[in-house]
């Protein structure tokens, strides 16, 4: 059940982007999210995707990897390009795709239909049982079907609505798709090529001027960095006691909310329980090593920044003063 | 009837890169009221054998058949719950599973998840208490402020009182004191011995083995390597050494007596007292020695 779950995204590899100081990489890929904003007409967009290709194409991380990461979110993508469709109201109409929208809602309607008829009809035969026609779900359905029948057949309301598409939305709208996958790109290739506890490091140095007002930094970093290596650990964890409670027949997946309500806190007062327990073997380990909050420590593993990292830095201030020079 | 393995295959995170294979061409035949240890190195796929025995985990292929249920590999098999209360699988600390308020309750999870009537449920906790030795008195307490002991007894007790027809354990004595084990390992026994039980035991500890088992079934690298006798394993010292099994204390003792004293003895014996008298016999010396 949970094994598909990957956590930790780094992938072992070595190219001159690994080497970089995780600094300037967490740093510039927080910046480049920002001024990609900046751009706003194709010479820009094209600039920035040729600088994003460029260094993911030299990092030596595989495309597909790239490709997993953006996937969950294409439906978001979809989303956006779509609400950007219907309420851009500006600009030249684009008349392929202007269209009368009651006939979609007709079709789309009609599929719709058939397909939970077909989907009905399947499934009683499946099981063998006696037809579940006169479920519920399927009633209210045939009622609401009646009732905007009647609607659509006796009311005078007007239910033709034109849709008009312009041209400045189909632009934005992919300006819109480039610039989330660019986004995800960069921000993917920092944790593809930086260890999650050189990340942490990183954030410490980042945020070391907060010092000065009290901050607690380095506590906050090792909390990180604990968090993250115990979540596989709790993940284990968790299985474990699913499957014990899957032995004594508690059912996750069937019966009614009530029950399902039971099953969960059967799950979840045993890794509350492990959790406290894993907590203070770490404290009491941490202690008998000589922890102290608070107080300095150093660290194993020392951030050199080198040459490379400054062109790095150079690379992106180039960048954002060309979008500076070329936006609209 | 029992529980059947015809040719199971089941691979761990399959599709991915680190796809595993955890078990490889399983034939097992487990007949009733038997009591059977599986042994094996970490890693050699015991936890994946037991759990495909109550539908945990099940085949990528190959048939499993669990009492008058039929698990068929790489495909949605329905209602299998109730094969579970059938086949009841302790884990190894099962302790951890507990999260009841009371320790009532905890053990009435198992049979009313299972349908039972809670005032049904609530006999049977009673029983299920008995049958691991605690006291009455402890139903209505907290079962996390028990001692350690007493806790794993209660998890226990939430499986039995399920009344499973075969008893699947994941090395039980894990982490209890060497008087814990033994009371642990007496109370497995009496549960076979008397309520006719299946029981099915994975663990490290060959003296148990060699002390309740009469079947053995070694596992390596998800295959099976012996299946049969306990006795004919423990003499079986070529696939002992293979596999880097142990042997249990008493017959490392008649091997060093034997070595030392340059006779020849059963290696079968398996109590200190039959011991005792076979080296009377033995060294010809009964008369003198009593």
């Amino acid at each position: 059940m949970l094994d598909n779950i990957k956590l930790g995204q780094y992938l072992h590899g070595d190219s001159w982007y690994y080497r970089l100081d995780p600094r300037g990489k967490l740093v510039m890929s927080t910046f480049f999210i920002v001024i990609i904003f900046m751009a706003n007409n194709w010479i820009t967009y094209l600039a920035a995707t040729l600088f994003t290709l460029i260094i993911v194409l030299s990092s030596g991380v595989p495309l597909k990897y790239f490709y997993r990461s953006i996937r969950p979110i294409v439906v978001l993508i979809f989303f956006t390009f779509f609400l950007n469709l219907f309420f851009y109201r500006d600009g030249t109409p684009f008349p392929p795709l202007n269209i009368i929208i009651n006939k979609i809602v007709v079709i789309v309607y009609a599929i719709l239909v058939v397909t939970l008829l077909i989907f009905r009809f399947t499934k009683v035969i499946d099981r063998y049982i006696i037809p579940k026609i006169f479920k519920y779900s399927t009633l209210l359905f045939i009622l609401i079907n009646v009732v905007l029948c009647y609607l659509i057949k006796y009311t005078h309301f007007n239910w033709s609505f034109q849709w008009i598409v312009y041209k400045e939305a189909l632009i934005n709208g992919g300006y819109i798709i480039l610039r989330l996958i660019l986004i995800i790109s960069m921000s993917s290739l920092l944790t593809f090529t930086t260890k999650p506890t050189d990340l942490t490091l990183a954030i410490e140095h980042v945020l070391t001027p907060l010092k000065i007002v009290k901050f607690p930094v380095s506590e906050l970093a090792l909390m990180i960095s604990i968090s993250l290596r115990f979540i596989p650990t709790l993940l284990e964890e968790t299985q474990k006691v699913l499957k014990a409670q899957t032995s004594r027949g508690a059912d996750f997946t069937e019966g009614n909310i009530k029950d399902k309500v039971i099953q969960i806190i059967s799950l979840l007062v045993p890794m509350f329980i492990i959790s406290f327990k894993r907590a203070e073997e770490l404290a009491n380990a941490m202690e008998a090593r000589g922890y102290v909050p608070g107080r300095k420590r150093t660290s194993l593993r020392e951030l050199k920044w080198r040459l490379v990292d400054t062109f790095y830095v150079l690379s992106f201030i180039l960048l954002t003063a060309f979008f500076i020079y070329f936006r609209k | 009837m029992g529980i059947q393995f015809d040719k199971v295959n089941y691979l761990y995170a399959r599709g991915t890169s680190q796809e595993k294979a955890a078990l490889i061409d399983i034939d097992l035949n487990i007949d009733l009221n038997d009591f059977i240890a599986i042994i094996g190195h970490t890693g050699s796929g015991k936890s994946t054998l037991i759990q495909h025995m109550n539908a945990i985990l099940q085949p990528t292929s190959g048939v499993v058949k669990i009492l008058d249920k039929t698990i068929i590999g790489g495909r949605k098999n329905r209602d299998i719950n109730i094969v579970r209360k059938r086949v009841g699988l302790v884990f190894q600390f099962p302790e951890y599973q507990l999260f009841e308020e009371t320790v009532e309750k905890d053990i009435m999870f198992g049979p009313l998840n299972f349908g039972v009537t809670k005032e049904e449920a609530a006999i049977k906790a009673r029983e299920a208490l008995k049958w691991v030795g605690l006291d009455q008195d402890l139903l209505q307490r907290s079962p996390l402020n028990l001692s350690g002991g007493q806790m794993r007894r209660v998890a226990i007790a939430g499986i039995l009182a399920m009344e499973p027809d075969v008893l699947v354990l994941d090395e039980p004595t894990a982490g209890l004191d060497p008087q814990g084990q033994k009371e642990m390992m007496e109370m497995f026994y009496n549960l076979h011995v008397n309520q006719q039980k299946t029981i099915i035991l994975v663990t490290h500890d060959m003296n148990y083995v060699a002390q309740y088992a009469n079947r053995v079934i070694v596992l390596n690298e998800g295959r099976i390597v012996f299946d049969g006798n306990t006795w004919d394993l423990f003499a079986n010292y070529e696939l002992i050494k293979k596999y880097h099994l142990d042997l249990p204390d008493i017959t490392k003792l008649i091997i060093d007596i034997e070595n030392k004293l340059g006779i020849e003895l059963d290696h079968k014996i398996n109590t200190v007292e039959n011991l005792a008298q076979a080296l009377v016999q033995a060294l010809g010396g009964a008369n003198h020695v009593r």
